[in-house]
């Protein structure tokens, strides 16, 4: 009767494993397991600065983010930037239809742009979260874009 | 008692790998790669992935949700016929086995050109469908009016890529993917070709701006949208007088073929 209590832990043991086994891969709060890009624009020709956010602690401040910004009105919206060379803001992109997040936004001086479908018109929310602050932050967290700051091609979020 | 349990735990173990062997069995197909991409109505294309099943059986492969003609079946690779009737455009590749479906995997028609260049209009939506053409072609896509979704590089088709940004390096790449040199930037391009004007923001990065047909220039930022103005908002009437932001070194005319370019 002494073996009972071990070989509980083990059927438990057990039945634990077969159920991580069963249970569906990839991060939960992606829902569909793909990931954002985040794409600092300021080259035309080179690949820009980019990096991958995909968990949770990552996706989930983005997301708050966005449910929090207010609209604005189109028409103060001042929208040259968003297609000019040299730094053009931050390009947040959602292949994979993460829930919570816009398709596509860029975003630029206080003002984010949104592309919901492919087909459809921008709209825009201010950036009432620093999100273009914030990514350039995590761009520089990971290296990607000191050389940048450094010879005043994109802004310093240090500095914003 | 100790051989009852012996056997429990063995009749478990063999649930939990009946359980873990139905579930690999039962694994959605999945597409990684179709190539080559683009490639023209009609080309032969592998489709590279996992599960698609040892025989096609029930199975299909589908382009832009159409049946497509199979050539070869494996569970890792399928070759298949690229519909004929697609013109350019991007579209989704997806298997379906045992009525499981993969993930979408994307690729691009381009019909061939057959020697014959096509004059650009300026045609922004064109380019700037978020989705899928925005983000993955740049000004020498656009310049060369050529949608490859590789954010082609100059000198990557043809083995010479631009190791400095600087005027002379990047002109050798271009003309070694066949763009012509315009000694005299007022010359006209070869009957069919259209001009292109080369920037460079010296240490840093290269621009393209190309000439459309209502002789107007225009030009695509990066991943972002194309536009006919400059970064002081005005219509480009020539590059060389045009605000180019950082792209300070100005290297010259060009002539491409538009949609038969040799760019990667």
């Amino acid at each position: 009767m002494r073996a009972l209590p071990k070989i509980a832990i083990l059927v438990w043991t057990i039945c634990a494993a077969a159920a991580a086994l069963a249970a569906p891969a990839g991060p939960a709060a992606a829902g569909n397991g793909v990931g954002v890009s985040i794409v600092v624009e300021v080259f035309s020709g080179r690949p820009n600065p980019a990096f991958t956010l995909e968990d949770a602690a990552a996706l989930d401040p983005l997301r708050e983010a966005f449910g929090r910004m207010p609209a604005e009105a189109p028409e103060s919206v001042p929208t040259a930037g968003f297609h000019r060379l040299g730094y053009r803001g931050v390009v947040i992109e959602n292949p994979g239809g993460v829930a919570g997040l816009p398709r596509y936004a860029q975003v630029l001086g206080g003002v984010v742009l949104v592309r919901d479908e492919a087909d459809s018109a921008p709209r825009y929310l201010r950036d009432t979260e620093s999100l273009e602050k914030r990514c350039l932050a995590l761009a520089d967290e990971r290296g990607l874009i000191r050389e940048l700051i450094e010879a005043g091609l994109v802004p310093d979020p240090g500095a914003m | 008692m100790k051989t009852k349990w012996v056997i429990l735990l063995c009749l478990i173990l063999a649930a939990v790998a009946v359980v873990h062997a139905g579930k690999s069995s039962m694994r959605n197909p999945s597409v990684h790669q179709v190539t080559p991409n683009p490639a023209q109505p009609g080309a032969i294309v592998s489709i590279a992935g996992t599960s698609f099943g040892v025989t096609q059986e029930t199975g299909q492969a589908l382009y832009d949700g159409q049946p497509m003609a199979i050539v070869s079946w494996s569970s890792q690779l399928i070759e298949a016929y690229v519909p004929q009737d697609k013109t350019n455009w991007t579209y989704f590749v997806q298997v379906v086995g045992d009525g499981e479906e993969s993930n979408s995997a994307e690729h691009t028609v381009n019909v061939d050109c057959q020697g014959v260049c096509t004059l650009p209009f300026y045609q922004p939506e064109r380019w700037n469908d978020f989705s899928t053409v925005l983000a993955n072609n740049n000004c020498y896509n656009y310049s060369n009016d050529e949608i490859t979704m590789t954010f082609a590089q100059p000198g990557r088709a043809c083995g010479a890529r631009v190791t400095e940004m600087a005027c002379p390096d990047v002109v050798q790449a271009v003309l070694c993917d066949g763009l012509l040199e315009l000694t005299d930037p007022l010359a006209a391009c070869p009957a069919g070709t259209h001009k292109v004007h080369l920037v460079v923001a010296p240490n840093w990065d290269y621009h393209f701006y190309r000439q459309d047909l209502d002789g107007l220039w225009s030009h695509k930022p990066g991943g972002t949208p194309a536009t006919n103005l400059d970064n002081s908002d005005q219509l480009i009437t020539d590059p060389a007088m045009a605000d180019t932001g950082m792209y300070t070194d100005h290297c010259g005319y060009f002539c491409a073929c538009g949609d038969c370019a040799e760019i990667l």
